[in-house]
């Protein structure tokens, strides 16, 4: 049965943090996912809140940019919060967002050596929580194929990818993978009751700020590369997302990026997906921001989890 | 009426932490502060979390996390988040970090006051939800900002010690936490206070946190710790410091010299009662108690209570507020 989560901590209320972490617990997902830069809290201090009133769901961290945090500093918290609340926690290292780095002073931005420093992070982060004797999942964020490739030294990869056809992708560079080793798709999702809606411009823009990460590689293999690139031009003359980046990217290529659908639609979506053999899915923003949405994601839940009991 | 609390640090066991959360309103401490012993023990915010959800009134703040260690982005979303966490119990008290600390960072800091000056302004605005631009030897924003925040007032503190920092925090902070012999302890907060005029504030608008080493000798606690603190403490103290205090600068300088070529054992047999009155709070329950009226009466508007720990320290602890407590009630 493929897990599913939450992303909380995105640009939501801390209140409705709280309040949206107890609603996964409770509906018995797998997964509160507490993310962590550029939202505006630090994701270890809410985690210890999160963990504090909830007992069933686990909890991952992250993404941990590499260039923010040290591995010795990761692996403190999570001891901390480990010892304190018990091993129901999970990690997940990246590079983090370019620009969102570049804010805060981390411009050392070689794409190889920012590659190879959160791998390296990642894997001291693993043998140092494996020294501890604590179990705490180190998953890495993946969309390029070196990052794909390295993710089988840890526990998991989580995948920026949503469309069937280019996870189908991610999973043949993976190749041969260890039973316990998890892939998981972290996803911009909204859920709506009538499959006629037009996608509404949250759920656009989230997409697109994915698609805009997309890598090399992930372009060239499906041909999308000169839209991609034209938006990431309209992107920077417009000082960040505008509808002009949308236009350039197209609706089509936009869906292909998140989920928009009904909790049906959802479901379907997601047999497909586990299907050729994704483990997790994380629902990202703007799910968190709308509460209408997480009523129909539980509601789509509940009919999995039926369905499959 | 001054105010005590309780310090603790990083390096601390999960348990020892998580029962001064849990007693700290029993006890009647004000504040908990927690240190944070650089890359040892427990993270210092996931802590700061952990004994904000084990208290219910106590305030607790960061005393101090030193900034050269964090990304300035960090300090700030965790400072905002454990205020929500809070309900306004928390304080971000900061530092610059030790100039070794620095060093091994590679950070050549030659203007350490406009850095700390540069980042309480900055912090400010963030939490207002501002977008910050600026750039100096410890941290650099470009338009960040933390996007769709509603403004909060997180009170900052900071950890000082030079005439300069003390000038800046009468300017600047809502508090200070200072450590030091009673001597330095006047002359700071009179450095404060005379700063904050200037700044035309009033005096009392900067709380000044005294935390000093505090060693009990009962309740299984040892003179010989008090007595190795006091050495470890004299052997890094700046000159500075030592040169405003009224000891014998023989004694000192002996102590100094054993600590030197034998370490801080050695050094135990050169400290006496007035060299741990002077650095420390140490001695039996009544003895503290006096010497934290003695350094309340400097100006100071809270005294620590804080590590190291030894002995049946929970009891000694207990014993201390206890004693705090029916002196206020008489």
């Amino acid at each position: 049965m493929m897990e599913w989560g939450v992303a909380v901590n995105v640009h939501e209320s801390y209140q409705r943090t709280i309040e949206l972490a107890n609603q996964v617990n409770t509906a018995g997902m797998s997964y509160i996912w507490v993310v962590d830069f550029p939202a505006p809290r630090f994701a270890p201090a809410v985690a210890v809140k999160i963990a504090s009133m909830t007992s069933s769901s686990r909890i991952g961290i992250g993404l941990l940019p590499s260039l923010i945090y040290e591995p010795e500093y990761v692996v403190r918290f999570a001891e901390t919060l480990t010892h304190e609340f018990g091993e129901r926690f999970d990690l997940l290292i990246g590079p983090g967002d370019r620009e969102a780095l570049g804010a805060i002073g981390k411009k050392n931005w070689a794409p190889g050596k920012v590659v190879n420093k959160t791998v390296d992070n990642a894997v001291r982060i693993r043998h140092a929580l494996d020294e501890l004797d604590i179990t705490c999942p180190v998953w890495l964020a993946a969309q390029g194929p070196r990052m794909i490739a390295e993710s089988k030294k840890l526990d998991g990869v989580l995948l920026n990818l949503t469309d069937p056809t280019m996870v189908k992708w991610a999973l043949e560079i993976l190749h041969e993978r260890d039973t316990s080793f998890r892939v998981g798709i972290f996803s911009p999702t909204k859920i709506t009751d009538s499959p006629i809606d037009p996608p509404p411009n949250d759920f656009l823009y989230s997409a697109a700020t994915v698609a805009l990460g997309a890598s090399h590689s992930l372009m060239q293999e499906f041909g999308i590369k000169d839209s991609i690139q034209s938006a990431r031009q309209i992107y920077s003359n417009d000082s960040g997302l505008s509808p002009n980046v949308l236009d350039e990217i197209g609706l089509d290529n936009l869906l292909r990026w998140g989920f928009f659908a009904t909790p049906e639609g959802l479901v379907h979506s997601l047999y497909q997906l586990e299907e050729i053999g994704v483990d997790t899915t994380i629902f990202g923003p703007p799910i968190s921001h709308s509460q209408s949405s997480i009523n129909l994601l539980l509601k789509a839940f509940k009919n999995y989890k039926g369905a499959k009991d | 009426m001054y105010k005590a609390s309780i310090g603790i640090t990083t390096n601390m066991k999960l348990d020892a932490t998580k029962w001064i959360a849990q007693k700290s309103d029993e006890l009647g401490a004000a504040s908990i502060w927690i240190g944070e012993d650089i890359g040892i023990g427990q993270e210092v915010f996931s802590l700061t979390a952990s004994t904000l959800l084990h208290s219910n009134k106590v305030r607790v703040g960061t005393g101090i996390v030193p900034m050269s260690v964090h990304n300035i982005s960090t300090l700030a979303r965790a400072a905002l988040g454990l205020h929500e966490i809070a309900r306004d119990r928390f304080v971000l008290g900061i530092g610059i970090g030790g100039l070794q600390d620095l060093h091994k960072l590679g950070i050549n800091l030659t203007k350490p006051v406009t850095a700390l000056r540069e980042a309480v302004g900055a912090f400010r605005k963030l939490w207002t939800g501002e977008t910050v631009t600026t750039q100096n030897q410890l941290f650099e924003l470009n338009n960040y900002n933390m996007r769709n925040i509603d403004g909060v007032q997180i009170p900052i503190f900071l950890g000082v010690r030079g005439p300069q920092m003390l000038r800046l925090s009468g300017e600047v902070a809502d508090g200070v936490i200072l450590s030091g012999p009673p001597d330095y302890l006047r002359y700071a907060v009179e450095e404060i206070d005379q700063a904050a005029r200037k700044a035309n504030r009033a005096p009392d608008a900067v709380e000044k946190v005294a935390w000093l080493p505090t060693i009990p000798t009962f309740k299984g606690g040892k003179e010989s710790l008090a007595k190795k603190v006091v050495a470890i403490v004299v052997a890094d103290m700046p000159k500075q410091v030592i040169d405003k205090l009224s000891i014998d600068s023989e004694k000192i300088n002996r102590l100094r010299d054993a600590v030197a070529k034998g370490g801080p054992k050695a050094g135990i047999p050169f400290v006496d009662r007035e060299m741990m009155d002077t650095f420390t709070i140490s001695g039996d329950c009544e003895h503290m108690v006096d010497m934290f009226e003695k350094i309340a009466q400097l100006g100071v508007n809270e005294v620590v209570l804080g590590p190291p720990f030894s002995g049946d320290w929970r009891d000694a602890m207990t014993a201390i507020f206890q004693e705090i407590m029916s002196r206020r009630d008489t």
